[in-house]
């Protein structure tokens, strides 16, 4: 049905133009599909958590909320502070969104699709997720608040902290796979075993990374009251504010599916389509990442910074080189 | 105003002050804190307190000893009703009135059970301000037993206004004692589950360990009772230095830790509520039969007029050590009130122990000292 | 090595944390769908009313005051008036303040005929101030003066 649907519209506008069209079309609509699903999820799990129901108003358990309260902040009124820079200021919730647009596109999705396929897939996408740490950074800066830059500036040290141990350990799964395509990669558990058998370590530690890359509890110091003030987002409100949570719950459901492709097999699986299948993997590990919100206190920052450069990167550190030890023994 | 003798000697032009208003995202209350930081550090505290002034101590005097208890109750309303129980207290040494056993021994009760509520929403209060949402409601599941079983004692579930001059108003019903035990088996049942999601969490203790430590001297500076000065080593709880009301009768420990940091307050709460549990079993098993309240309507039908004279009377609640001081000249209102209540030490203290520290922990703190505005203002 | 020790303690502990949530989330809610589910009230002590008695059928205030009299907060508006041939009074007016009452229950405790009560209303919002005043003789509207027997 899709080719056909691609067909029809490459004989319009041309090939490319067919594929760009539907493809953007395709992920921007299951995007916002996600984020209203996610935040449903979000509620239910902490509502059975701590014993309460959650939504149940409106639609069946509340699965119309989230429509609700988007209708209601799209009512707000949009104030943008009087002496931010305003370019940056309202550029700053975009860019943060882009690169996980683009991101979404380079996940394969079945055995011999994904959107838009590179031989070195991993490296664009390793690249790409340096940029949203820029558009934070400006997000805060922009604003004019004090407190707000003190909130971007933490937040571009967590993230850039926690990038290192995500990229060592996707970087094990890759000495393994022996390719840097994600295709490969999946296609060398289907030969073998998911490589989260092979790799305890990395997945645990790509696991911990992406939790505080998207700021998440117990590492969402940047977004929780932050102690006292607010962090980057401070200054923003209505639809602004909103695109900034739009762009937190695909991050996760990109790195969700990024670590169910490196890690628990991609598409693979028994009798269910594989687009199917990725994405069931990636909402369990979505899934355990809320029920460690949920869970656990916040991290100090300081102690937040030791965690990752004292303990997390010399462990993926050891994790590399053990990887690299072992199978080069091996031959 | 303030009173702490250090100023900050640092170059002006590098330090800011962060206003943590009277509007807060934690339960604390109406508090002001003026904090003058140096980049992180926390170089000085002022609190700005007075929002929730109400003239409790100016109504005493001018309502009779009887109509005074719906004051009470609204002074530290987590502790209502032991607030409420202790001017019953109060008025009867004074006036000498006498209580039947059964009235003194559903004091404890019901004060013991307080004293669990009041601890239970501190502990969700202060691990929301740490970030862990869940526990709170735990606590609160629990809370809602308790102030269930109060509502069937009393009528009420937050300020109470059961107590009477020689005893309670309402009797507890047959059926009483084997609700509370319930309770008891649904409170004994959540100490394990605290156990390994908070008190055993790594996160949790680096939050806490070593984080606002108050030492002895300053806890006898600044007039500090209560679980913060149990934390720090002293063992000292007015129910068994000036002993008052049926609680001779039953063995309690009181639990201290030597540390003095926001990790052993943590822990000498939840100690508290198991000694608590401890004393409430007792007190079950020992009711007696007989009258909830002495003959005679003291203070109500009848008007009371204490003998002249002052009195001072403290007991035990929730924060720490609740004093009473009424001067009577013979007249059925009291001359004057004064109540001494433990948050406005503790809190003063909080100008001492949150100097120098960073300010991400000034939160924590904050939360470990357990202040209830209403009663600092009255 | 005492470090992986520690982190090994750190790990567990954060596993234990996850099980007990694990626990509560696979297991039913505490929690009362309100508009759905009303709470038992009971025992609850709600706005002060009049009692019905049984052999009567009507209350028995006698419009002492002693009530007005005690209460702390001025709630209490009472009229009385005494039927022809009639030894008792009867209250004509009695208004309850709750925008002020405290629910301290003095009023019942002092009144000479125990007429009364409270109640087990708990949802009493209204819009507009003049309507938390409560008339207390509304369910005896139809009566006339008339002292019991």
């Amino acid at each position: 049905m899709l080719s056909g649907v691609q067909r029809m519209l490459a004989g319009l506008v041309g090939d490319f133009a067919a594929t760009v069209i539907l493809g953007v079309s395709l992920i921007m609509g299951y995007l916002s599909f996600n984020v209203l699903f996610l935040i449903w999820l979000e509620r239910k799990v902490s509502a059975h958590i701590q014993r309460r129901y959650g939504p149940m108003e409106v639609g069946a358990h509340g699965s119309l909320q989230t429509v609700a309260d988007m209708v209601k902040l799209l009512g707000k009124q949009i104030l943008t502070p009087v002496a931010a820079d305003r370019f940056v200021y309202i550029l700053a919730p975009v860019l943060v969104f882009l690169p996980t647009l683009c991101l979404a596109s380079l996940i394969p999705l079945a055995g011999a699709e994904a959107f838009a396929e590179q031989p070195y897939g991993l490296l664009v996408i390793i690249a790409l997720s340096g940029i949203s740490v820029l558009a934070i950074f400006m997000a805060g800066w922009a604003s004019n608040n004090k407190y707000a830059v003190l909130g971007g500036m933490r937040s571009v040290a967590q993230v850039i902290a926690y990038e290192i141990p995500v990229m060592l350990a996707a970087l094990s799964v890759v000495l393994i796979a022996q390719s840097l395509n994600l295709r490969d990669i999946v296609a060398a558990q289907a030969r073998g075993v998911p490589f989260i058998l092979l790799q305890p370590v990395a997945g645990l530690l790509y696991f911990i990374g992406i939790t505080a890359e998207t700021n998440r509890a117990p590492f969402d110091i940047p977004e929780a009251e932050s102690e006292l003030v607010g962090g980057f987002h401070t200054e923003y409100s209505g639809m602004r504010f909103a695109l900034f949570f739009f762009a937190e719950y695909t991050n996760m459901l990109v790195l969700g599916a990024l670590g169910a492709t490196l890690f628990l097999g991609g598409w693979l699986g028994p009798w269910l389509p594989g687009p199917v299948w990725l994405l069931l993997k990636a909402y369990a590990v979505i899934f355990v990442m809320m029920w460690m919100r949920w869970t656990f206190p916040r991290l100090r920052f300081d102690q937040l910074m030791t965690f990752a450069w004292k303990l997390l990167i010399p462990l993926a550190l050891v994790n590399l080189v053990v990887t690299a030890l072992v199978l080069g023994g091996g031959r | 105003m303030r009173t702490s003798t250090e100023a900050p000697a640092t170059d002006p032009l590098d330090t800011y002050v962060l206003n943590m208003g009277p509007q807060h995202p934690s339960t604390h209350g109406v508090l002001r804190l003026k904090l003058t930081l140096q980049g992180e550090r926390v170089l000085d505290v002022d609190p700005v307190i007075g929002y929730s002034h109400r003239a409790h101590e100016k109504m005493a005097e001018n309502r009779t000893y009887a109509q005074f208890f719906p004051n009470t109750s609204r002074q530290d309303y987590l502790s209502g009703l032991i607030y409420n129980v202790a001017w019953a207290e109060a008025v009867e040494k004074l006036a000498g009135i006498a209580v039947p056993e059964r009235a003194l021994v559903a004091r404890v009760i019901l004060s013991e059970f307080n004293r669990i509520a009041s601890h239970l929403l501190w502990v969700g209060a202060f691990l929301m301000d740490l970030g862990a949402a869940t526990p709170f409601l735990y606590s609160f599941d629990d809370r809602e037993t308790i102030l269930g079983l109060l509502e069937t004692v009393t009528g009420s579930r937050l300020t109470y206004g059961t107590a009477r001059f020689g005893g309670l108003s309402k009797d507890l019903d047959g059926d009483f004692p084997r609700r509370a035990r319930a309770v008891l088996a649904k409170l004994r049942a959540r100490w394990p589950e605290f156990e390994g999601l908070i008190e055993g969490n790594v996160i949790f203790r680096q939050r806490t360990r070593g984080v606002g430590v108050m030492s002895l001297a300053q806890c006898h500076a600044w007039g500090v009772t209560g679980p913060m000065l149990r934390a720090s080593g002293v063992a000292y709880d007015v129910r068994k230095a000036e002993p008052y009301g049926a609680y001779p009768r039953f063995s309690f420990d009181i639990p201290t830790r030597p540390e003095g940091d926001v990790f052993a307050r943590y822990m000498v709460r939840i100690a508290e509520m198991q000694q608590s549990v401890r004393i409430i079993e007792q007190a079950l098993d020992a009711l007696p039969a007989g009258p909830i309240l002495t003959e005679g309507s003291i203070g109500v039908k009848k008007r009371l007029k204490p003998p002249a004279g002052t009195l001072y009377y403290a007991v035990e609640s929730a924060r720490g050590a609740y004093g009473i001081v009424i001067v009577s000249e013979g007249g059925t209102e009291p001359w004057r009130a004064k109540f001494r209540t433990p948050s406005y030490a503790n809190l003063a203290a909080m100008q001492d122990v949150m100097r120098g520290t960073m300010v991400a922990d000034a939160v924590a703190i904050l939360g470990s000292a357990d202040v209830v505005m209403p009663e600092i203002d009255r | 090595m005492k470090l992986a020790r520690q982190v090994w303690a750190g790990a567990r502990s954060l596993l234990i944390g996850l099980g007990i949530t694990g626990r509560h989330l696979v297991r039913r809610a505490v929690t009362l769908q309100y508009p759905h589910e009303k709470p038992d009230v009971s025992r609850w002590g709600g706005p002060i009313e009049l009692v019905t008695f049984p052999e009567t059928g009507t209350h028995d205030c006698i419009a002492c005051n002693a009530c007005t009299r005690i209460c702390p907060s001025d709630c209490f508006t009472i009229e009385g008036a005494r039927a022809e041939g009639a030894k008792k009074m009867r209250a004509t007016k009695f208004l309850l303040d709750f925008s002020t009452c405290s629910l301290c229950g003095l009023c019942i405790d002092v009144c000479p005929t125990d007429t009364l009560k409270y109640s087990e209303r708990f949802d009493e919002a209204m819009y507009m101030r003049p309507d938390t005043v409560n008339d207390l003789l509304v369910p005896f509207a139809g009566e006339r003066i008339q002292p019991p027997s």
